[in-house]
């Protein structure tokens, strides 16, 4: 048995599949929320858990195929440990106990599994190329799959524009930000991608993927993830272990880019007038009578919503799309119940969107979420984690050289980049998001790749 | 496993399972705070049915009286759900909405009204409800 489980081609096999089993997982997941309506809920959804169950099965068979090292349990793996324990210990006072111990059950699979493909890779600068390799798999089928929906049914794959806000494209995504979390973490591992490639025709198709990547970020007009993809850009340019000078050309040119894709998502503008909804949706809304509070003063728009004469709401480049009052909103139910929450995986039951240019059943940050959900002693484990991870992988990735540093740099970036998206987008410990196993996934890859 | 790791672990589950009555006695004074709020709107409602009565929500949840009160047509207003718990009440005579909701938590809710007076009063302001 120690001899099969030692055998470089198991490894391989097992990578490989691991490969594949990612980069199927972030397609599924996007699937999941897209708009496709014949597929999302029927199909994706129940296929996501199956996937996450093989890559579960093939990461922990992967684990113990590593050459046994001594290990030590570091405090990543107690921040780890401790806010998993934290949410199963949550279902004692959680307002809906079967749901925050589901939650739980998923973010100890998440956990145990992004940690155990990180400790198999440990140290192996290919293994750790191969499964970032299927994460950028994955991102590009999501992104190539936005394209085709535009093509074919383009009503999927856009947010049409209102007199408020200007056209978005939504491509895969179910909402505009969905599928452009995933664009921001592609883009800085496309780079990587394309430094490492050797031959002509690869670094052709890196050029061609980054440039769908990036159209897509931009068309999505979403603004967090543009300026979590430059902070990524960024941490693998300055992290790759190349000169000074370059990183300095590199951080300008990345800078310039970020300045003229900015430019580029503001020249969409609103519409004179609003879409009209098509049957389906309409003969939904319509007022039980007279007296219908609903129409005249909505309980989810009932903060800022518009009086008679006020003027009309645009959104711009800093203007916040209503997150603000959101965020003071979740803020004072943090109040309520501030030191341990309202249990793990609640968020959305317990964050009420009342508010008038907010859209989302999520508070849309995942600090505040993990808030909402742990209090305080959550908050803390969350942040301890992903200070331990970013912190100390970037600084021991500093001492290695040539590959294991470039690997290195790529998954610091992809981890900068979702801290930097998780304060505009709820997503770090939920699993049916976009973004959550690439992001966690890089980030134990991080900790592996940077492992002595 | 060492002696150490065994007293750290141990110290870590006593820990835990001491966050479990603090995280009840939030639960607990949360819900009392809310069901204090959701009675004084009730108390400043009065009886339920009165000619203030104006309109009314019909959500999948929920349903909600809204009373008036002298130009103000949403001045208050009483959520109950179908088990004739009051899970949300929200006050707006003064212009911005003071809000009470035990939404997220209706078990703790521990006011309860009439179900079928809610249901009258309802299809009296709505038709088709």
């Amino acid at each position: 048995m120690q001899d099969l489980l030692r055998d470089p081609r198991l490894r391989a096999q097992l990578e490989g599949g691991i490969q594949f089993l990612v980069a199927a997982f972030v397609f599924t997941v996007a699937l999941a929320s897209s708009q496709l309506d014949y597929v999302n809920i029927p199909i994706a959804r129940p296929a996501r858990w199956a996937v996450l169950a093989e890559l579960a099965a093939f990461a922990l068979a992967y684990a113990l195929t590593r050459p046994r090292r001594r290990t030590r349990v570091d405090a990543c793996a107690v921040c780890a440990a401790a806010l998993v324990a934290a949410a199963f210990v949550s279902v004692a006072w959680s307002s809906d106990p079967r749901l925050t111990a589901g939650r739980s059950v998923t973010l100890l699979a998440l956990f145990a599994t992004t940690a155990a493909i990180g400790y198999g890779a440990a140290g192996s600068a290919a293994a750790v190329g191969r499964v970032l390799l299927g994460v950028l798999v994955g991102v590009t089928a999501v992104a190539v799959a936005g394209i085709l929906v535009y093509v074919f049914n383009s009503g999927r794959a856009i947010v049409p524009a209102t007199t408020q806000s200007p056209v978005r494209y939504t491509g895969l995504g179910g909402n505009p930000n969905s599928a452009a979390m995933l664009m921001a973490i592609g883009i800085p591992l496309a780079l990587w991608a394309l430094f490492e490639t050797r031959s002509r025709v690869g670094r052709a198709l890196l050029v061609g993927v980054l440039l769908l990547l990036d159209g897509s970020l931009v068309a999505s007009g979403s603004r967090g993830p543009l300026v979590a993809c430059f902070v990524g850009v960024l941490v693998y340019m300055t992290a790759s272990g190349r000169g000074r000078r370059w990183k300095l050309a590199a951080a300008a040119v990345a800078a310039a880019i970020l300045l003229v894709d900015t430019a580029v998502t503001q020249l969409p503008q609103p519409a004179d007038q609003n879409p009209v909804l098509t049957k389906r949706f309409r003969t939904g809304a319509v007022p039980r009578g007279p007296r219908d509070a609903e129409f005249l003063l909505p309980l989810e728009s009932e903060v800022g919503y518009p009086r008679p004469g006020s003027t009309p709401f645009h959104r711009t480049l800093l203007n916040s799309s209503g997150r603000v009052p959101a965020w003071r909103g979740a803020l004072e139910q943090v109040e309520e119940r501030p030191l341990l929450g309202y249990g793990f995986g609640t968020e959305e039951r317990v964050f009420v969107d009342r508010y008038y240019l907010f859209l989302s059943s999520l508070v849309e940050n995942s600090y505040l979420g993990t808030l909402l959900q742990l209090g305080v002693v959550g908050l803390i484990l969350l942040l301890a984690l992903l200070a331990l991870v970013l912190v100390r992988g970037v600084h021991d990735l500093l001492r290695l050289r040539g590959d294991r540093r470039h690997a290195a740099a790529a998954c610091a970036a992809v981890f900068a980049c979702g801290v930097v998206v998780a304060a505009t987008q709820s997503f770090a410990t939920s699993v049916g998001s976009t973004l959550t196993v690439a992001f966690w996934l890089c980030g134990f890859l991080l900790a592996g790749a940077t492992s002595r | 496993m060492s002696r150490r790791a065994l007293v750290a672990a141990l110290a870590a589950l006593v820990l835990l399972l001491a966050l479990i009555p603090v995280g009840r006695w939030e639960r607990g004074r949360r819900a009392e705070e809310q069901v204090r709020g959701m009675r004084s709107v009730l108390a400043a409602v009065g009886p339920l049915d009165q000619p203030s009565l104006d309109a009314f929500r019909y959500l999948f949840n929920f349903q909600c009286l809204i009373y008036k009160r002298g130009l103000n047509p949403f001045a208050l207003e009483l959520c109950v759900d179908f088990q004739g718990r009051l899970v949300e009440a929200i006050d707006r005579r003064s212009g911005d909405p003071r809000i009470w909701s035990l939404r997220d938590d209706p078990t703790r809710s521990t006011i309860r009204l009439d179900r079928r007076e809610v249901e009258r009063l309802l299809r009296r302001v709505c038709k088709t409800c």
